[in-house]
């Protein structure tokens, strides 16, 4: 299954003249985008290869056709992060089994072998990762039927088609882009594409917006608040869908938003990388403010989703996780263990958000929170749980607690009780460990070493909430 | 004792009473990156920039500084024995 | 503080000149006009490069003396946009050169910025993150000779102005103290952008703008300091900063204090003069006690800090205290001076509106408490022990 590039390819032949990508303040139409895929295959061609290609280049009409050119030659797209640093890139190609690298040069966009010799995984389309406080991205890899099927979605709820024009905000390694880029090329609409160097600089964006005129923006709330400071009586009226992804919109940002786009009718979409969108709550302009929190909505076609409490599935009002199956998931973590990925009713395999959502008498959900003990220390989200697997991957650690303590300078702070296998271990050690494989903020302000066992809960778990009462009566 | 031996312990003494305590002397190696590893954040920094120019005499206004010269306590015993040879 | 012959002598330079800088302040201030002919008047009398090397164009004065004479600029000076320019300029940019810049870099731009010529303006806070700067979005990362600088920086003051910028960017992990290196910036730099100037509340006559930074290639040499001393730097920056840009405003009180206590005096109710009201009279001894306080708090830590002394939590009270007293005071003359206090004619609502300003740059007065309660070891309550 192959739609997306051959439908790419056909509209470069059917209309010669349709752009297909704005980008610094030109079009790029079909056909010259069809040129740039056929030169990105000669890049390919010259040398031969197989399995996953890295694709580390930021976003361009050249990276997007190198990927097409990738996805039409049957080779897996790995899109790293920007950001990423070059260990942990080294990291991803190994476990991903990348055995070429496509990064931006002077001349265009060039391939090079890189050291790694593991073998590829299960023949994919996507490759994409998410992010976490190990600051180790996990591998969510995505087939071409599974992208296939979103795309159908996307282009039949927003109507997109040869005269649409999609502003895309997301750099390229998002998920997001299956909708922005992929799916509009394969509609045959434009894409006004944001540079990821200017994402905070409002006035480039409003430029774009003047200028790229586009009918569907999809974007993180960040994009909306940038703009709402500096829209001032600047509206777009050609905007006709908003769609607000990544986090919840605060309501103050919301109520902002019917001026700028006065046409238009905003979606909430609630998703992540592993499952793509799965609920969807749609609202017009009148609506934007009315309520603190919006809904999560329906679910999209397709999709499934179950409350679960430790008691087993929520039918009736109450709180539980998430969990979710659709039409557009991945089928599980590359060489990570599946434990997030289980089977439920109707022979699905649910994902375990780890989000905590709430159902009300009259069937609406609203996200509440996270089960994973997600804590900020100085305005960083970081995952306990995730800060006590790094800690326990420790060869000498037997186990450990992680609390946040209440700071008044970092909000919270976090503070690790640790029992050793043997007097080897140490704080200082433990601390390196960390502060080789966890972001700044998640390691523990206060590592302690105990010799004795840690407090457990009645279902075996150690007991963060006593070691945090004990913590806080300082008896420790 | 040599000097440096001294000026050591006490940087390592002041080390551990203020950002590690808790941590026994022996597991503190002088080589150890205090700042890397996240045991010194910015206002520690300067806490323990402030204290070494108080307890060895270290005149900061007319001496480079450099974050690096606080990495560990090897390189705070360099840079104060360098700043206060005369 | 007790001044000498020669510190009297500079104050009186600049004090002498204050009515003509201040000319036409209200009217600036209304239509946020930036005073060109003030800065000239001020450069000529050498007040830029009080506290710099005379080697590079400055009097080599020391910080107190500095400091006595920008009160004294903010006693005769009603223009408190321009004060807070000169503060900013003489701080941002020259300070920074003066302590960490190399011989080349001060030979270069120090002497500019002593006469006035090149205007300087540091950028440090931006548009996402607020005052968080170990958390700073704008890198810097090295190409051969050079660093390319991107990001956006938000309220830039002078920066509208500015000929160069001190640029605080990102060289290495974000919250490692070791991570942030200060930049010297042209302003006419290729990828160095301006927003348009902001409109806002008080200090209207100090232009205000956002940075954009985009591919913009700065040359090593222009590094202040080493690479990754820009938190070290910043630091060395902000207690002046705070210093300098307060001291003008307890000049400014003085100013306040003065006009209150005069027309208190001379304006009569009832048949007696106002001043002879108890309510009244309390109310300008307030201000009276409110000035002399900050005034004590500014010397006394500039002394410590000159004298090489650890003045973080002194710096964070004096911060507090007199941010807080000048919008007491700002508010207090306005009620002294009843309805003609609140028109914008005799400018003392603009006061209170520049006085604003003050709770908030610099680091809020939450901030600066938070900052104390952390400095005072309150964030250590928890003292864990090897169980």
């Amino acid at each position: 299954m192959n739609s997306l590039v051959e439908d790419v390819l056909a509209h470069a032949v059917q209309r010669p003249d349709a752009p297909a990508l704005r980008w610094h303040g030109n079009d790029v139409g079909y056909p010259e985008l069809a040129g740039l895929v056929e030169r990105a295959t000669a890049t390919l061609d010259a040398a031969p290869g197989t399995g996953p290609i890295a694709v580390a280049a930021a976003k361009s009409p050249e990276t997007i056709a190198f990927v097409l050119a990738c996805v039409q030659a049957g080779r897996p797209v790995l899109l790293p992060a920007a950001d990423l640093g070059a260990e942990a890139l080294d990291d991803l190609l190994t476990r991903t089994g990348c055995r070429q690298i496509a990064t931006a040069t002077d001349a265009g966009i060039a391939l090079r072998e890189t050291a790694v010799t593991t073998d590829p995984g299960d023949p994919v389309r996507f490759l994409l990762t998410t992010s976490g406080s190990t600051g180790r991205p996990k591998v969510v890899p995505l087939d071409a039927a599974a992208t296939e099927r979103f795309m159908d979605w996307a282009i039949a709820e927003f109507g997109l088609g040869p005269d649409s024009t999609v502003f895309n905000y997301a750099p390229l390694n998002f998920d997001l882009c299956l909708l922005d880029i992929w799916a509009t090329l394969r509609a045959g609409g434009r894409v006004t594409l944001v540079d990821s160097g200017h994402a905070v600089n409002a006035r480039y964006l409003m430029d774009l917006l003047d200028t790229g005129e586009p009918h569907v923006i999809q974007a993180v709330p960040m994009f909306f608040r940038i703009l709402a400071e500096a829209a001032e009586d600047r509206g777009y009226p050609d905007v006709r869908h908003v769609v607000l992804t990544g986090d919840h919109t605060p309501r103050a940002l919301r109520a902002a938003l019917p001026g700028i786009f006065p046409n238009a009718r905003f979606h909430n979409i609630y998703g992540c990388t592993e499952t793509n969108d799965s609920f969807l709550h749609s609202f017009d302009g009148a609506e934007a403010a009315a309520r603190d929190v919006v809904p999560l909505g329906n679910p999209l076609p397709g999709v499934t989703a179950l409350l679960m409490t430790d008691e087993g599935e929520l039918t009736g009002p109450g709180t539980g996780e998430l969990w979710v199956t659709t039409p557009f998931q991945t089928r599980g973590y590359l060489g990570e263990a599946a434990d997030r990925f289980v089977a439920g009713p109707g022979g699905h395999t649910f994902f375990r958000s780890g989000d905590l959502v709430h159902r009300d008498a009259e069937g609406e959900l609203t996200l509440v929170g996270r089960t994973d003990f997600q804590v900020k220390v100085r305005g960083v989200r970081v995952s306990i749980e995730d800060i006590e697997r790094v800690i326990a991957e420790h060869d000498q650690v037997a186990e450990v607690g992680v609390v946040a303590l209440p700071d008044p300078e970092a909000g919270q702070r976090l503070h690790a009780v640790v029992r050793g296998k043997d007097a080897r271990l140490t704080g200082l050690g433990l601390r390196r460990h960390c502060a080789a494989r966890l972001a700044r903020a998640a390691i523990p302000s206060h590592i302690q070493i105990v010799e004795r066992a840690l407090p457990l809960t009645s279902t075996g778990k150690v007991n963060r909430k006593l070691i945090k009462e004990t913590l806080l009566a300082g008896e420790v | 004792m040599s000097t440096t031996e001294t000026v050591a312990s006490t940087i390592k003494a002041h080390i551990l009473a203020e950002f590690l305590p808790g941590t026994p002397s022996e597991e503190l190696d002088n080589s150890y990156d205090l700042i890397d590893n996240g045991v010194v954040d910015s206002l520690g920094l300067l806490r323990l920039i402030s204290w070494v120019e108080q307890r060895f005499h270290v005149p900061l206004d007319e001496v480079e500084l450099s974050p690096d010269d606080f990495r560990s306590i090897d390189a705070i015993g360099h840079f104060v024995e360098a700043s206060t040879r005369s | 503080m007790r001044a000498t012959e020669q510190q009297r002598e500079l104050r009186a330079g600049i004090q002498a000149i204050g009515p003509a800088i201040e000319a036409g302040h209200i009217a600036r201030d209304h239509s946020g006009t930036f005073s060109e002919t003030g800065w000239k008047l001020l450069a000529e009398t050498g007040l830029f490069g009080l506290p710099f090397d005379e080697e590079s164009g400055g009097l080599g004065q020391d910080l107190v003396t500095t400091l006595y004479v920008l009160e004294g600029l903010g006693e005769s000076c009603r223009d408190g946009g321009l004060n807070f320019s000169v503060s900013t300029h003489m701080v941002s940019a020259g300070v920074p050169l003066q302590r960490f810049g190399s011989a080349g870099l001060k030979a270069r731009y120090l002497p500019g910025i002593c006469a006035g010529t090149t205007i300087g303006a540091h950028a440090i806070t931006e548009p996402e993150g607020g005052s968080d700067i170990m958390r700073m979005r704008t890198t810097a990362v090295a190409d051969g000779d050079d660093f390319i600088l991107n990001g956006t920086k938000a309220f830039v003051s002078n920066g509208p102005i500015a000929d160069v910028i001190v640029v605080y960017a990102r060289t290495g992990k974000p919250e490692n103290p070791a991570g942030l290196t200060a930049f010297l910036v042209e302003t006419d730099s290729p990828g160095l952008t301006r927003g348009n100037p902001i409109e806002k509340m008080g200090l209207r006559t100090s232009p205000l703008c956002e940075l954009f930074l985009d591919d913009v290639r700065v040359p090593r040499r222009n590094v202040i300091g080493s690479v990754g001393a820009g938190f070290l730097v910043l630091d060395h920056v902000m207690k002046r900063e705070i210093l300098c840009s307060f001291v003008i405003n307890v000049g400014e009180m003085r100013n306040r204090l003065e006009r209150c206590v005069e027309y208190a005096r001379t304006r009569t109710q009832f048949g007696a003069h106002i001043g002879s009201y108890q309510s009244l009279a309390n109310k300008i001894v307030e201000m009276k006690i409110d000035v002399e306080t900050s005034a004590k708090w500014i010397f006394d830590t500039a002394e410590k800090l000159a004298e090489g002394e650890d003045v973080s939590i002194d710096i964070a009270i004096t911060k507090l205290i007199t941010s807080e007293a000048n919008v007491r005071t700002a508010l207090s003359a306005i009620q002294v001076f009843g309805g003609y206090g609140y028109t914008a004619e005799y400018g003392l609502e603009k006061e209170l509106r520049n006085a604003v300003a003050g709770t908030i740059y610099s680091g809020t007065t939450e901030i600066q408490k938070q900052r104390i309660s952390t400095l005072i070891g309150l964030h250590r309550a928890v003292k864990p022990t090897k169980a």
